[in-house]
């Protein structure tokens, strides 16, 4: 069920069936990401009014008003689910928005990119980007720009197998739980194979930096 | 007579009881809901990449820990570039949400108290203050698309937002974006240019400083001009500043074609002026930075007084990669003269980051911050007059980065 500003709305007032319930506060749930918010669609900032009011009164009070006996379970969703619309609040509003990018899971299902070892790093791909993975060598051969995450410290050779001009080739130690961007830098002067800790995005050009964030969603 | 000053002084007694009453709570209420009314503010950053806010009265002398004394600011991540701070209250516009915020640190904790919604104002090029209430912002780039700009009230966080009559980006290029504005009288001067990003060339800029001047507050053109000499008049003066009015009302900038701004390198970064009885740019004034002893690319510029300004340059020899130039500590520290174009040299560590807030002017002095990434993270304070540079306060504990340095109250 996807959940709708509508949804979110009828949530609010208590109009939801059981299973409407469920899929808002399980939406809540899961939102790990600070999402973008889409063009145009919501009045965002009568749905962050309606969402400050919401946390303000007692969630287990909205629920009672619904004259539905709670069970346990049910008693910690809401009450965990107020507590994810606090966190939530706290960067005001959201919606969940796939990203430009391709996330991993799609990359699983998809042919984008070849030998993908979901054990070793979590990876997106940006716009008109391929990669291949030879976990033999642990080299990952990219073209365009990626976005990886990995999962353990370890030594991670990058490549860069697209443009006019000569394979670039880098060998980085990559730290776990870290996320990193692998781009060819390019001006009229100078081309480098950049990997990247997010961190540290902010040296890039500006419009460069801003371009990845669009394309990512961070 | 007696009789009536007994009385007295037995009321006396309980008009100072209650005062007494009244000023230990007020005292009370101060303690558990205290708003600073330090002079200074820092934005730390610690090794394991987390925001701390500080504030102090000194700057002098001493050490202090600002993750320990500070207050942590959980989100949003690497917000520092895009602060204002103004009158003890903080602002960004949060980029996931493009809500200006308006914030104070409260006690232990940061404190979010109102917000505008500034639709595609995330990662402004360009943000400060007009008057004591008055933000001005200029969004970021948005393709082949008129710019916009914001004017926000801060004490209602009331805003108008609208587009600016800009030229739009043409073949070959696809965005745009404005490193300064400069007001006088009902004018206003903009600085910007043009930029190309795409797979085939990678990133660039038009080899072109352009400016336009426009009525205000309508906003209507009145004249636009162009330099070829540069590219990237200005900044993204949140993180790093680089113009500046003197004391006959000139108004100078410096260009950036350095590869963390322009990335056009083979043209010269240059400090550029406005005399304050002309319209135009004075064409005559081009103090190359480039070609002077300095020999390198310059991304930040403050002003000292008496026709001297601070310029903060790389160092070309110290890295040969876009990802040395980030990681490693080669930025270095002259006084430059703005008439004579004389160099000189401080003899500061060399620091990191091609952007900080790392400067401020107060009276003749400037202080400095430096975070050369083997601890010596440091304030330092050079007076102009005299050309001196002493070490003032030290910084301890895991820093990585001190992003950010500024008044906290003007």
């Amino acid at each position: 069920m996807k959940v709708s500003k509508k949804l979110i709305e009828r949530y609010h007032l208590g109009r939801c069936s059981y299973d409407e319930e469920e899929a808002v506060e399980q939406w809540l749930l899961d939102t790990q990401d600070t999402p973008l918010f889409p063009e145009g669609i919501l009045d965002k900032e009568t749905t962050k009014v309606e969402i400050w009011e919401q946390l303000r009164r007692d969630t287990l009070q909205a629920a009672a008003r619904k004259g539905k006996r709670l069970s346990a379970k049910r008693y910690l969703k809401v009450y965990a689910g107020a507590a994810a619309i606090a966190l939530l609040l706290l960067t005001t509003l959201f919606w969940n928005q796939k990203p430009t990018a391709i996330s991993t899971a799609e990359l699983a299902r998809s042919t984008k990119i070849t030998g993908l070892n979901t054990e070793l790093f979590d990876i997106e791909l940006g716009r008109e980007s391929e990669a291949t993975f030879d976990s033999k060598n642990e080299l990952l051969d990219f073209c365009g720009i990626i976005k990886i995450t990995p999962k353990k410290s370890m030594r991670l050779s990058f490549a860069n197998f697209c443009g006019s001009h000569d394979e670039l080739k880098k060998e980085v130690n990559v730290t776990g739980g870290t996320t990193y961007f692998a781009l060819d830098l390019k001006n009229n002067e100078h081309t480098e194979l950049l990997v990247m800790d997010e961190d540290l995005l902010f040296e890039l050009p500006l419009l460069l930096r801003n371009s990845l964030i669009s394309e990512f969603g961070i | 007579m007696t009789g009536r000053l007994r009385k007295n002084k037995g009321s006396i007694a309980s008009i100072i009881g209650v005062l007494l009453m009244l000023l230990l709570l007020s005292t009370s209420c101060k303690q558990t809901n205290s708003i600073s009314k330090k002079k200074y503010s820092f934005f730390i950053m610690s090794n394991d990449q987390k925001q701390y806010l500080w504030q102090t009265d000194s700057l002098d002398a001493g050490t202090a820990n600002p993750i320990e004394e500070g207050v942590q600011l959980e989100h949003p991540p690497r917000i520092w570039y895009y602060m204002l701070v103004k009158n003890g209250f903080y602002y960004y516009v949060d980029p996931k949400t493009e809500y200006f915020v308006k914030g104070q640190v409260i006690g232990d904790h940061f404190e979010r108290l109102d917000s505008v919604y500034l639709k595609s104002f995330s990662y402004p090029d360009n943000a400060l203050f007009m008057d004591a209430d008055t933000v001005f912002l200029v969004n970021h780039s948005v393709g082949i698309q008129p710019k916009r700009y914001a004017k926000v009230n801060v004490a209602d966080m009331s805003a108008i937002v609208d587009t600016l009559a800009l030229p739009l980006p043409r073949p070959p290029f696809g965005n745009m974006s404005v490193g300064f504005e400069f007001w006088r009288d009902k004018q206003l001067w903009m600085g910007y240019t043009y930029h190309f990003n795409n797979r085939e060339n990678g990133f660039g800029s038009a080899d072109t400083v352009y400016i336009a001047r426009m009525s205000y507050p309508e906003m209507k053109i009145q004249h636009i001009e162009k330099d070829p000499r540069s590219t990237y008049p200005g900044n993204v003066n949140t993180a790093q500043q680089n113009t500046f009015l003197d004391e006959q009302g000139d108004f100078y900038f410096l260009s950036c074609p350095g590869i963390a701004r322009g990335a056009n390198p083979n043209q010269p970064t240059a400090i550029y002026r406005i005399k304050a009885d002309e319209q135009v740019l004075d064409t005559g004034y081009f103090f190359n930075i480039s070609t002077s002893p300095i020999q390198n690319h310059a991304y930040g510029l403050w002003y000292l007084g008496n026709h001297k300004a601070l310029l903060r340059s790389e160092r070309k020899d110290l890295f040969n990669t876009f990802e040395e130039h980030y990681l490693l500590a080669h930025i270095e520290y002259y006084e430059v003269d703005l008439r004579s174009k004389a160099v000189h040299k401080l003899d500061l560590p060399l620091d990191r980051g091609s952007s900080r807030t790392c400067v401020l002017i107060q009276d003749d002095q400037a202080y400095i911050t430096i975070n050369d990434g083997k601890g010596n993270n440091d304030v330092w304070i050079y007076r102009s007059k005299v050309q001196s540079l002493t070490k003032g306060l030290h910084l301890e504990g895991d820093i990585d980065y001190i992003f950010r340095l500024e008044k906290l109250y003007d």
